[in-house]
């Protein structure tokens, strides 16, 4: 079966007229998606996870590479009547009440009239608006403008999602209520594609991740995957005479807690050479951990780097 | 508000000659003229308010429409369906376009309804000339499409659209003014801006003739302006097809 989304060598170059500088805000960037997943994709403000959406719902035009949702090049948008998609900062017709905002929108996407109706009370239970269904939007809270947003993306029950940074304005219990959604939609085979940098909240759903930073994929892989690369082991030995000396002449940084040194190493071979050498000299291995990092670290750490 | 100036417009006819008329109580002296003219000239009184006042009003009320739906976070919305883009823009025109005709007609329908059931008058130029009225709307109103499509700001295609309808009446004096420049170069250079730029003027002017019954020759008028439009609707949608949201 063909991934949801493909993304291949994607260059997307903003000239503002009159202006000489350009944005390259993507760069020969390519990425894929398996179907029924959560795929994160993470970046610092202004690395172009916004431009790379926009591109795969036409909305802005790549200058080169393109892109397929569900298989179908998106070039002849009809696939797009299969893909939901919430905005950053959406914004409603104010003269509209929230049920009409789904049942407009859902029509825009080509769904038929029954079935808007029956989805459009569906959702506004579901995303806690069913009290403001006849309110007009401009009456609405930041939160409540975000929940009707999210609402509108799944009114046409698509296949594919687009959700750019859905959390923004909710409270816990909305975030939660969000982070719920999306594994119950990915478990019915629908594929969500999240941007956000709120890694706290896509590291306990996505089941991908990938790391954007100035228009390139810099990471790609599960959190697990994602997390442990960066995060090296840690060998555990009591402590003793003459060995932080040692230790310091290898170069090892070291920390000591309760009577131990924990000595970090960053990757497999570096792991094991050290305890061959601390074997060799009789000390005994306490323990030793893979140290998993949060997201956030690894975020902070790997966009820094570059 | 139509049956407003119908019930204030309390008229006492007398052998079909105007006495005089009451608004809201006062009584208004009016020269002895026949109660056709009476009614033909209120009726040109209310087209030259409509295609005046009402068209800047209609215009600016308008000028917003283009601006809001090319909001962020309101484009992408409209965008990411699996529409054409040009039906997207056309949609937001004909509604502007439709509204806007609407109140025009309801306006003068309801007028000409009223007059002609108190006074037993039935000018037929005068709900035809919602017909031009609207059409010269329209014109200007693609105008500020283009203008606030390409520029993402409503104040600037409303200025661009004022200034085309600023101008028209000396394009409507073209028979006068023609003849006054001194060089070929400058003649054939008014004659092809007079060809090009749509003649408002002219054709709100004929509303008025269309309303008192004379004679009109406003087919050239029509069809140049017309042209203007369908450009402006072309190259907004040429844009607007191919911008980056
Ligand atoms: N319409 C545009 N015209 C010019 N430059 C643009 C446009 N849209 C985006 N850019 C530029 O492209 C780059 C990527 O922007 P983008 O919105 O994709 O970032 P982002 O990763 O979504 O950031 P954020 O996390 O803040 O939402 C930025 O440098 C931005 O200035
Ligand atoms: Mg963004």
């Amino acid at each position: 079966m063909t991934a949801a989304f493909e993304a291949l060598s994607i260059t997307k170059t903003f000239r503002p007229w009159f202006s000489t500088k350009a944005v390259r805000a993507l760069d020969d960037l390519t990425l894929s998606v398996e179907r029924g997943s959560i795929f994160g994709l993470l970046g610092p403000n202004g690395a172009g996870k916004t431009t790379l959406v926009k591109i795969a719902l036409t909305i802005a035009r790549p200058d080169s590479g393109h892109v397929r949702i569900l298989g179908e090049p998106v070039r002849d948008r009809s696939i797009l009547g299969r893909v939901g998609y919430l905005p950053e900062n959406p914004r409603f017709p104010s003269h509209l009440t929230a049920r009409q905002v789904l049942r407009l929108y859902g029509s825009l996407s080509g769904a038929d009239e029954a079935a808007l109706k029956r989805n459009s009370e569906i959702w506004l239970e579901r995303v806690g608006l069913q009290q403001w269904a006849d309110s007009r939007v401009v009456k609405f809270s930041k939160g409540m403008n975000e929940r009707l947003a999210l609402a509108q993306a799944l009114v046409h029950d698509p296949d594919f999602v687009f959700l750019d940074e859905p959390t923004d304005g909710l409270d816990p219990m909305g975030r939660m209520e969000v982070r719920a959604l999306c594994k119950e939609l990915a478990s019915t085979g629908k594929t969500i594609f999240i941007n956000s940098h709120i890694l706290a909240e896509i590291e306990l759903i996505c089941d991908r991740v990938a790391l954007m930073k100035e228009g390139r994929i810099i990471e790609c892989g599960s959190v697990g995957e994602v997390t442990k690369s960066a995060g090296g082991y840690e060998v555990m030995v009591p402590c003793a005479e003459g060995f932080p000396a040692w230790l310091q002449e290898r170069r090892l940084p070291f920390t000591t807690v309760n009577g131990h040194f924990h000595i970090q190493v960053p990757d497999r071979n570096a792991a094991n050479a050290l305890i061959d050498a601390l074997r060799q000299k009789n000390i005994e291995i306490e323990g030793l951990a893979v140290k998993r990092r949060t997201l956030e670290s690894v975020f902070i750490e790997r966009v820094r780097d570059l | 508000m139509i049956g407003t100036i119908g019930l204030a417009l309390n008229m006492d006819i007398v052998n079909g000659v105007m006495q005089g008329a009451t608004l809201l109580g006062t009584e208004i002296k009016i020269p002895a003229i026949t109660v056709d003219q009476f009614i033909v000239s209120v009726q040109a009184g209310l087209a030259i308010m409509l295609s005046t006042v009402g068209m800047f009003l209609a215009l600016m009320a308008t000028s917003t429409l283009f601006p809001q739906m090319l909001q962020k976070g309101s484009i992408d919305l409209l965008l990411c369906r699996p529409l054409p883009r040009w039906r997207i823009l056309t949609a937001r025109f004909a509604g502007g376009a439709c509204i806007m005709a609407f109140n025009a007609a309801y306006l003068i329908l309801g007028v000409w309804l009223v007059l002609g059931w108190k006074s037993g008058i039935w000018n037929r130029g005068f709900p035809l000339s919602a017909g031009l009225l609207i059409f010269a709307f329209v014109v200007l109103f693609s105008v500020v499409m283009l203008g606030s499509v390409i520029t993402e700001n409503g104040p600037v295609g409303l200025l661009t659209a004022f200034a085309l309808f600023m101008f028209s009446p000396i394009l409507a004096a073209h028979r006068q003014i023609t003849p006054v420049l001194e060089k070929e170069l400058y003649r054939k250079a008014f004659r092809f801006v007079y060809w090009v730029l749509p003649k408002s003027a002219e054709t709100l002017g004929a509303s008025r003739r269309l309303i008192m019954n004379q004679p009109m020759e406003i087919g050239w008028v029509l069809g140049t302006s017309l042209a203007f439009a369908v450009a402006c609707y072309v190259v907004t949608v040429m844009y607007f097809t191919r911008k980056d949201y």
